[in-house]
């Protein structure tokens, strides 16, 4: 290594070319903005192969993703109405909202009503215009009067000379019904929406935020803000109940904790590793040029990720911590052999310490393939990472080391370490070698029940837990709404906005075939309130057909009836036909009712790449209900299940991860097998392998699916752990530096990541428990790969 | 002299007309009238359940035309309202707690929703409020007016919620032994309905569904 060294790389010139290395990818990071990412979607496969579908997914993800509401309960309403209307003042002219609502049109239904009063003769239910499509006159007439003699005053009669027939009450009955309102427990009262549990009176809050607001918790973030103000409202005491409802809300309280996690139990393990360093070293040098080290190799990957990708997910800096993790080790291998070690055994080290990091860096290259951002990021950051790490021991810290201890260094023995490891090595020496081949054998029989329970497969559901006080504030609000929205719904495709319309048509009266089979309950389609075009055109011609022309009706049946009805004169009635029977709803519009606006805000989604998008949205579906079956067949039509897709994708994209780690570590076999002997490399490979093999057993036997973060998890012990077996294979099983630089890594790597495993978050404490029993095993497994 | 006597004759008129222009809603209430209403109310809810028949007429102001439907009702303590128009159209609509449903004349029944007509949400809470002699539970929706005249007792109230008042403009009721007549008056007309023959029957004896067809 050293005649290799002094050929190719004199000292200064590796210095040079470290700085070089750094220099160059810290200007590129520089050159670009550095942005934060901290939305959950943009790490996540794309769910649907298509990517224009994908694509509306996300932007309607994206846009319910913004919404919140907040009900102030109590059980005086005029105190429940004060204190929603405090919360408003403060809020609605915050540029953190795009929009906040408390007040509610009061005359909002009544303008709806008049709307479709007004297209009367353009949009109507299914059943007039059946009746219109086949000249039912008496049907027609019928379901009039019915309404007219019938209960109370359940139709508006007040223009009925306009409108004979109530068309316009029977097509705002089919909006009423089919709207999110019909379900809705929210009722109208001194013009706010309110809703009643147990006696209390919730007054609804809701806005919108921004598009470029963040959720995560900052300072002066205004989800903080507003939490804030609705717990000193019911920290008043006054019998104040507050319910929340929102993605902000999960983000804000989810980043809070994560927050005040990563403080202390980041806190915690970087006290407890620089006590252990500074009990061991007995100097602060050995710490601060490790802890310089890892600051300059995670600056180094941030720059370069930053470079490469634009953005930087939240998500990267979790599993970046592998940098830190496998950093310690080889600062620690460094200073432990320079301190302790021969010439001889230093080189022995950066053999060691080089073969280590080409393994490594092979696993995260072979992950970067898996087609997953989140997973090629965290590749990118922990290969530049590791790699600055690895010149900086190799080219930087053995050149100033190298001037200063030519000769071994005998100084600050610790003799309880010495002792610790010299008892740690002799369990493996005394062990007599039938009884280790029986112990493998052993541990191989154990392990294969394990891996034939093993479950494969990571559902987001899971991973994510609420807390008591979101849990209420979601199910009563969700109760309050009542929508019954379903993780499954459709995307709608078309050239335009007509043809989206149409498609929509084909769609739903499958979904009105269900409804009668009571497989769904309703459905929410922009069609069912604003037809296309040429539905409204065709009900108009055919009420014209019906009434008007020279084929039409007879006219004593058309009198006959406008007398019974206390109609002499048929003459409005004739000039509001020819009035309003070209009047064609369209949209999007200023001009539409604000109850259609707020339903083409959940359902419209745009247009993306010249084509046009819509969302169907199946409410209250039974189990029977399989949203692919129902859009089979029809060429526009998408079915969605965002979540289903996600969790489907996550855990093939864990398979494809576990098969690339596979066949590097093939290469790295056929490495080890040019660099040692076959049944050297073999040696050398069983403790990581047994290790990952030993923890997908155990999470076989307690029934634990193996999730995407916890394969994560076993492929980073795979990459520690051949560096530990790597150092023993070239010093021998019966070095004590190498034993004693193996568990001060071990201990440190156990330290960090085992504080992981305490976090209240699964998928890093997955990660954290994974690499924690991992690494355990690949210590305890490791001493097996020297020789002697 | 024959000028003296024609102006004293219009001058003792004078009250009487103004008496005959006067409506309940002049008569607002108090403490006497009040208990007087309380019993009244409580001696017409004495019953668990009320039967019926009914005489409906819809005055629509704009076109000057009554429209009159007959039929029967079922009011109960327990198990709600059913109301049944037997002509000229048959329809029969239930309401029990919140639930509003209508059978229609083919035999299926429709939930309906209660967002389709607010006025029909607040007349149903007012019967019901009226039928359990719930004073409390009028006062808080509505003012209250009451006329005793002799034996019998006119009842107006107006809503005081501003919105409510846009679809219900007030509401009359004539009670005597029983709700004799019962009038809701809004800007585009008014339901008129005259309740006869009340029969009085035990809740356990007749439940809902033998009394619907």
């Amino acid at each position: 290594m050293e005649r290799i060294g002094k050929k190719y790389f004199n000292l200064k010139s590796g210095a040079i070319l470290w700085f070089v290395f750094h220099f160059l990818l810290i200007f590129l990071g520089l050159s670009v903005p550095w942005e934060m990412d901290s939305d959950l979607h943009s790490v996540l496969p794309n769910s649907n192969e298509m990517k224009n579908i994908s694509a509306a997914e996300n932007i309607l993800d994206a846009r319910s993703a913004r919404n919140i509401v907040v009900v102030i309960g109590h059980e005086n309403f005029e105190k429940a109405r004060s204190a929603a209307i405090a919360l408003d003042n403060v809020f609605r002219n915050d540029s953190s909202f795009d929009e906040t609502l408390l007040f509610v049109n009061e005359n909002a239904l009544n303008e709806t009503r008049d709307f479709f009063f007004n297209h009367r003769y353009t949009i109507q239910d299914n059943i007039t215009r059946e009746a219109l499509a086949m000249k039912n006159f008496e049907t027609l007439k019928i379901a009039a009067l019915k309404k007219i003699y019938g209960s109370f005053t359940m139709a508006d009669l007040s223009n009925l000379d306009e409108d004979p027939f109530l068309l316009g009450e029977s097509s705002f009955e089919k909006f009423v019904k089919n709207s999110p309102m019909a379900s809705s427990r929210f009722h109208f009262r001194d013009g706010v929406l309110y809703a009643r549990e147990s006696g209390i009176m919730y007054v609804k809050w809701s806005a919108v935020l921004s598009e470029h607001v963040s959720s995560v918790a900052v300072d002066g973030n205004v989800i903080g803000r507003l939490n804030q103000m609705l717990d000193s409202l019911k920290a008043k005491n006054e019998g104040f109940v507050i319910a929340k409802s929102g993605f902000p809300f999960h983000c804000y309280e989810s980043s809070s904790k994560a927050k005040n996690e990563i403080a202390w139990i980041s806190g915690i393990s970087v006290v407890l590793i620089l006590i252990l360093l500074l009990y061991v070293f007995r100097s602060l040098i050995p710490i601060v040029v490790t802890f310089l080290m890892i600051s300059l190799a995670l600056f180094t990957a941030l720059a370069l990720t930053w470079f490469a990708f634009g953005k930087v997910h939240i998500f990267t800096f979790v599993f970046g911590t592998s940098v830190i993790g496998v950093s310690i080790d080889y600062a620690v291998h460094f200073f432990t052999s320079w301190k302790n070690g021969s010439s001889k055994e230093r080189n022995h080290v950066l053999k060691g310490l080089l073969l280590g990091f080409l393994t490594t860096e092979l696993s995260y290259i072979a992950l970067s393939f898996a087609g997953f951002p989140l997973l090629t990021q965290m590749a990118v950051f922990s290969i530049a990472g590791l790699l600055s790490s690895f010149l900086t021991i190799t080219l930087l810290l053995r050149t100033f080391y190298e001037q200063r201890c030519d000769e071994k260094c005998n100084s600050c023995e610790n003799k309880i370490l010495k002792d610790v490891s010299t008892s740690f090595l002799n369990v493996y020496t005394l062990l007599p070698k039938r009884y280790s081949k029986f112990l493998v054998l052993f541990f191989a029989a154990f392990i294969i029940p394990g891996l034939c329970m093993l479950n494969v497969h990571t559902d987001m559901k899971c991973l994510y837990s609420m807390s008591e006080e979101m849990k209420f504030g979601e199910s009563l609000i969700a109760e309050f709404n009542n929508l019954g929205a379903s993780s499954n719904y459709f995307i709608v495709e078309g050239v335009n906005v007509e043809d989206v319309l149409q498609n929509e048509n084909a769609l739903t009266e499958r979904l009105e075939q269900l409804q009668k089979d009571s497989v769904v309950k309703s459905y929410l389609a922009i069609s069912n309130f604003i037809p296309s075009k040429k539905l409204q055109k065709r009900t108009s011609e055919n009420f014209r057909s019906l009434f008007f022309t020279h084929d039409s009706l007879p006219t004593r049946y058309i009198d006959d009836y406008l007398n019974e009805i206390g109609i002499e004169n048929d003459s409005l009635f004739i000039t509001n036909f020819n009035k309003l029977s070209k009047r064609v709803a369209e949209f999007p519009e200023n001009s539409l009712p604000w109850t259609i606006q707020a339903i083409l805000r959940m359902l419209w989604i745009g247009s993306i790449d010249e084509k046009y998008y819509s969302a169907v949205l199946p409410l209250h579906v039974t189990d029977s209900f399989d949203a692919q079956k129902v859009a089979y067949g029809l060429p526009h039509v998408f079915a969605v299940n965002k979540m289903k897709n996600i969790n489907d994708s996550l855990t093939d994209i864990s398979h494809v991860a576990l098969l690339l780690v596979g066949l590097s570590y093939v290469v790295v076999f056929f490495i080890l097998v040019f660099v040692y002997k076959f049944k050297d490399a073999l040696i050398i490979l069983r403790a990581p392998v047994i290790a990952g093999l030993f923890v997908f057993s155990f999470l076989g036997y307690m029934g634990i699916n193996v999730n995407f973060f916890a394969i994560v998890g076993v492929i980073l012990t795979l990459g520690i752990g051949i560096d530990y077996a790597l150092f023993f294979r070239e010093s021998g099983r019966k070095n004590l530096t190498t034993a004693f630089a193996v568990m001060l890594s071990a201990l440190t790597t156990l330290i960090s990541f085992g504080s992981l495993a305490l976090s209240g978050f699964t998928p890093v404490a997955s990660f954290g428990f994974v690499v924690l029993l991992g690494v355990l095993c690949c210590f305890l497994l490791s001493p097996l790969s020297g020789k002697g | 002299m024959k000028s003296l006597f024609l102006r004293l004759i219009w001058i003792a008129l004078i009250p009487c007309f103004s008496s005959s222009f006067a409506t309940v809603f002049d008569y607002p209430l108090n403490k006497s009238s009040k208990s007087d209403l309380v019993r009244c109310l409580n001696k017409i809810n004495s019953h668990d359940v009320i039967t019926g028949k009914f005489k409906q007429i819809k005055f629509v102001k704009r076109l000057k035309h009554n429209f009159v439907s007959t039929g029967e009702f079922r009011v109960s303590r327990i198990s709600g309202i059913v109301w049944k128009i037997q002509k000229p159209y048959a329809s029969e609509l239930m309401i029990s707690g919140n639930n509003i449903s209508e059978r229609t004349s083919d035999g299926q029944i429709r939930m309906l929703h209660t967002k389709e007509n607010d006025f029909f949400v607040e007349f149903t809470k007012t019967i019901q409020a009226v039928k359990s002699a719930n004073l409390v539970e009028l006062e808080s929706k509505f003012s209250i007016f009451c006329e005793k005249k002799s034996n019998a007792f006119k009842i107006g109230l107006i809503p005081r919620d501003a919105t409510v008042r846009k679809f219900i403009a007030n509401i009359e009721m004539n009670i005597s032994t029983n709700l004799d007549r019962l009038i809701v008056t809004d800007e585009n007309g008014s339901v008129t309905y005259e309740f006869t023959n009340h029969k009085f029957v035990d809740e356990t004896v007749l439940a809902p569904s033998s009394y619907v067809p």
